[in-house]
């Protein structure tokens, strides 16, 4: 079974909320002094999902990136883990685009590539939370979508069968291949690079490609980002003065209802 | 003129018999020794063995003098044992000497010494050592099958038959002195002062049936000895020979540094999946061992009920790596099952064609578990109270390198662990920018902001616990405070300082360490400190001990020994100290066992206290707190807690609190007392944190 994963490069969400910092006049995000990017951990989990498909029914794991530079660090970081190959589109002008033009350029990377029987994302990214690509990814190609997956079973070259997280529970779906599946955190752990994986990494080549090689030059967005700031809140912590519990109890009760909050 | 007869009421048949059943012996003994040497030498190649005549001093004086066997805990079991090998060894001269005489002095040289004033001093000297060696059975007979120690709940065959023969050996030695001197009404018996009363027992008896039973004496002492030899090979006996030799070949320098893998880049092939991955003086180790037990009497793993039990790994993958030679484990010797170990197995019983498939148990995985691996807190108590010498911490962390660097197989915590150090340079989720936040606001400065970096007399390594953990940055301030108050002239690296890599190494991921380790040693060289003062005996150990290994030699000092220095000097004036509620001292393992630093920190205590608490298991008998090995980034869920166990041991012993020099160890312990719901009688503090408050 050939897979194909996609991957994005974000800001590691482990800092402390503190060390998240916005430039609101150009309205981007600050990246944190000395923490570098890290795999979007839900596409973490998508690969690890793929791999272990790999492991049981044998074929070829493609890893896809769209973003700057620093991305390639993600894409080798995939290798290391076992993908087979990368691809790493790098483009100015579909470097900081928005979900429509980001699922497009993939959509259009993934049609260039050799053959594919089922594409794993994750399903949203940690710095957006947009959750829209992967299905816009979809919708290009034609394919069959299920998303927030946390389960796949009864894998074969044909069909598998998944769990699709919903509100109160999960749906079982069985999903005939080609597909795309948006996997949640939940499917698993991601594994730890071996230290073979590390230094076939380091070796590896990942051939970049421009817009114009996906035949998107001059894509306009959809989406204008119009104000991009951090909201502050101010909390306030008033203690109930009393000489008992009860009576404690008593003044918060007729606080919250004068607050009307009961 | 006082002598014997040599071969008295021994024809030439039984002589010319005796002389082939020697050769026999050593026949069998040069045999199976030489096989067992060729199958060491399957292990992977090893530095040529340097420093001979250190080994060789070291080897004599654990053989010879005894030097590791008898020690604080041990005492009886030390004499025990140096009556034995004294007693055998000195009879085993007595018996050359003979030889000496009959087969050599004699015949070729014509002239005799075995007479006269040497033979009376011989015979009362040969008959003390061969009570001795009575002696010292009996006692070791005791003390495995009438004391009840828990390490020797499940005794083998092999230890009785041992016993047995050695006793049988060192009656019937008597018992053919006593019977020889009746029948001959020897005048000079009683110089044989400890067979003399058993020979007036016999003196009424009948010289004929004295004679008699001589003989049945003889023939039986004589086919014990064989047996005795024979058996050596395939018995617990064999330490004898492989005991001295894993002491000749142990690691002689940097014992506190784990071996290097070298240009880990061009490796194909990480830690040890199969028992030659190992190096070959590192298989002398699963040899060596004759099941004492020592390693389990201050084991955290085997005293918690963990599955973890040094000795059992080592027998379990010496008998392994005995079959895979094609060795015999022995009639009597740890059999396979006895061991635990499968061996070849079949498949599936009830599967009769796959039944025919005979399956190879694998090292890691059914010789020695995964969880055994993981538990081991790498403390070295094992290795401390090894008699032979056997290196357990580095065989257990060689698996860990397979598992971790090859087979990405380790438990799921250690995934976070590996994470964050790459990315954060310390094992938690805090940005390495932050590293130097708590200084800000100490007033300490760091390296990079000090004008002139010559001018400071050392650099203060705060370490990853320190520099982000609440209660742990409580010790740095106080060691700030410390080295203020003496004015001694520091800074810290704070933000150009990443984890020293310890407990990436420790889990097995050498390539994670190399990593952190490079760039550590890249900005120390670049500010060449005359001194390098550490809180934390893992950033100590590493810095001190491993970072030459990468090209990274410094001068460093744990807090306690700085403190000491300061206070003895007269640089840190500390007020008199009156003995108040008695806080116990706890030696952290990478600080007493690693390094031996047993006495600074005592001595901080009394200047500052006025005295401590000493434990029942302290110095290099000190017991774990958990932490070490990685474990504080596991989780604990085998067996009951390393941390309660040492803790109610301080508990029991009436402190009220107590004292540690170690950032883990206050971790662990304040943990510990909360959960045994004891805060308001316990406390814990770092020797920093005590000094600072006497200020």
């Amino acid at each position: 079974m050939d897979i194909v994963v996609t991957v994005k490069q974000v800001p590691d969400p482990d800092i402390p909320p503190t060390h998240f910092k916005v430039d609101e006049a150009a309205s981007k995000v600050i990246p944190p002094a000395g923490v570098a990017p890290v795999m979007n951990g839900y596409d973490a989990n998508a690969l690890e999902a793929a791999l272990r498909l790999k492991e049981q029914l044998g074929g070829k794991v493609t890893v896809v990136s769209l973003g700057g530079d620093s991305a390639r660090d993600t894409l080798k970081r995939a290798i290391a883990m076992g993908a087979d190959a990368a691809v790493h589109i790098n483009d100015p002008s579909l470097n900081e685009a928005d979900s429509t033009t980001t699922a497009r350029a993939l959509a259009a990377a993934i049609k260039k590539l050799d053959h594919f029987d089922l594409i794993l994302s994750g399903r949203q990214a940690s710095d957006t939370d947009g959750g829209q690509v992967h299905l816009g990814i979809a919708t290009h190609l034609g394919l069959p979508a299920v998303s927030p997956i946390q389960k796949i079973d009864d894998a074969s070259a044909d069909s598998l069968t998944v769990e699709r997280i919903i509100e109160d529970g999960y749906q079982r779906l069985k999903v005939r291949l080609p597909a795309l599946l948006g996997v949640s955190s939940e499917m698993n752990e991601p594994r730890y690079p071996p230290l073979k994986g590390i230094m076939a990494a380091g070796r590896a080549q990942i051939p970049v490609w421009t817009a114009a090689d996906l035949g998107l030059d001059g894509v306009a967005p959809r989406v204008v980002l119009r104000r991009l700031y951090v909201e502050t809140r101010e909390a306030k912590v008033e203690l109930i003065q009393a000489d008992s519990l009860s009576e404690a109890g008593t003044k918060l009760a007729d606080k919250l209802r004068e607050a009307r909050l009961v | 003129m006082p002598t014997r007869q040599i071969g008295w009421n021994v024809g030439e048949i039984a002589f010319a018999v005796m002389y082939v059943l020697v050769a026999v012996q050593a026949l069998v003994l040069g045999y199976a020794f030489t096989r067992r040497y060729l199958m060491w030498r399957r292990g992977r190649d090893y530095a040529p063995i340097d420093r001979i005549g250190e080994r060789v001093r070291q080897t004599l004086a654990v053989a010879l003098l005894h030097r590791r066997l008898i020690r604080p805990g041990y005492r009886y079991a030390g004499v025990m044992h140096l009556f034995i090998f004294w007693g055998f060894v000195v009879l085993f001269i007595g018996t050359i000497i003979v030889l000496l005489e009959a087969d050599i002095a004699r015949p070729y040289f014509g002239f005799s010494f075995y007479q006269g004033t040497f033979y009376v001093v011989y015979k009362l000297v040969i008959n003390l050592f061969g009570l001795l060696f009575l002696i010292g059975l009996l006692m070791a007979a005791y003390r495995r099958y009438a004391q009840h120690l828990p390490k020797f709940r499940r005794s083998l065959s092999d230890d009785a038959i041992v016993l047995a023969i050695l006793l049988f050996l060192g009656v019937t030695g008597f018992l053919l002195e006593a019977l020889r001197l009746s029948a001959t009404r020897d005048a000079a018996a009683p110089i044989h002062w400890v067979a003399y009363p058993l020979t007036l027992v016999l003196n009424g008896a009948d010289p004929s049936v004295l004679a008699a039973a001589h003989t049945l004496t003889w023939w039986s002492h004589m086919l014990a000895n064989t047996a005795l030899l024979v058996y050596i090979p395939v018995s617990k006996l064999a330490h004898i020979f492989t005991g001295p030799t894993n002491v000749f070949l142990r690691a002689t320098d940097a014992r506190a540094a784990l071996p290097l893998i070298a240009n880990i880049e061009e490796q194909e092939h990480f830690g040890a999946a199969r028992v030659t991955d190992f190096n070959w003086k590192q298989l002398v180790n699963f040899d060596a061992c004759m099941r004492c037990g020592r390693c389990l009497d201050f084991c955290p793993t085997f005293n918690t009920g963990k599955p973890l039990k040094p000795r059992q790994l080592i027998v379990e993958v010496g008998a392994y790596m005995n079959r895979q030679a094609g060795l015999l484990a022995g009639p009597a010797g740890p059999r396979v099952d006895e061991a635990g170990v499968r061996g070849h197995e079949l498949v599936a019983p009830d599967e009769p064609r796959l039944a025919q498939v005979p399956r190879v148990a694998e090292l890691i995985g059914d010789v020695v578990s995964e969880d055994e691996l993981w538990d081991c807190t790498t403390c070295r108590a094992c290795m401390e109270q090894c008699p032979v010498r056997i290196e357990h911490v580095p065989l257990i962390v060689e698996m860990r390198r397979n598992l971790v660097l090859e087979q990405s197989r380790f438990p799921q915590e250690l995934v976070s662990l590996f994470n964050n150090l790459e990315r954060n340079a310390n094992p938690y989720s805090f940005p390495a920018s932050t590293r130097a936040d708590w200084a800000a606001a100490a007033g300490v400065q760091e390296l990079a902001a000090v004008a002139d970096p010559g001018e400071l007399e050392l650099i203060y390594w705060v370490g990853c616990m320190s520099s982000f953990d609440a209660r742990n940055q409580r010790v740095a301030n106080a060691l700030a405070k410390i080295l203020k108050t003496a004015e001694v002239k520091f800074a810290i690296l704070g933000k150009e300082e990443s984890c020293v890599g310890d407990p990436a190494r420790r889990a097995g991921n050498e390539y994670l360490y190399q990593l952190l380790a490079q760039t550590n040693i890249e900005r120390l060289n670049q500010y060449q400190p005359k001194r390098v003062v550490a809180s934390c005996p893992h950033c100590f150990n590493t810095l001190k001990n491993e970072y030459p290994q990468l090209g990274g030699s410094y001068e460093v000092v744990h807090h306690s020994q700085l403190i000491q220095g300061l206070i003895d000097s007269g640089r840190l004036k500390v007020p008199a100290a009156t003995l108040r509620d008695g806080f116990a001292y706890h030696d952290p393992c990478y600080l007493g066992r690693y390094n031996e630093v047993y006495d600074e920190p005592r001595e901080v205590l009394n200047s500052v206290r006025g005295g401590f608490v000493e434990l029942p298991r302290c110095r290099d008998r000190g017991f774990c707190c958990g932490a070490g090995g990685a474990r504080a980034f596991m989780e604990e869920k085998r067996g009951t807690r390393i941390s309660h166990n040492r803790l109610n041991e301080a508990i029991g012993a009436q402190a009220s609190g107590v004292a540690v020099a170690c950032p883990f160890c206050v971790t662990m312990f304040e943990d510990g007392v909360r959960a045994l719901n004891v805060e308001e009688r316990f406390a814990v503090r770092d020797i920093a944190e005590i000094v600072a408050e006497a200020l």
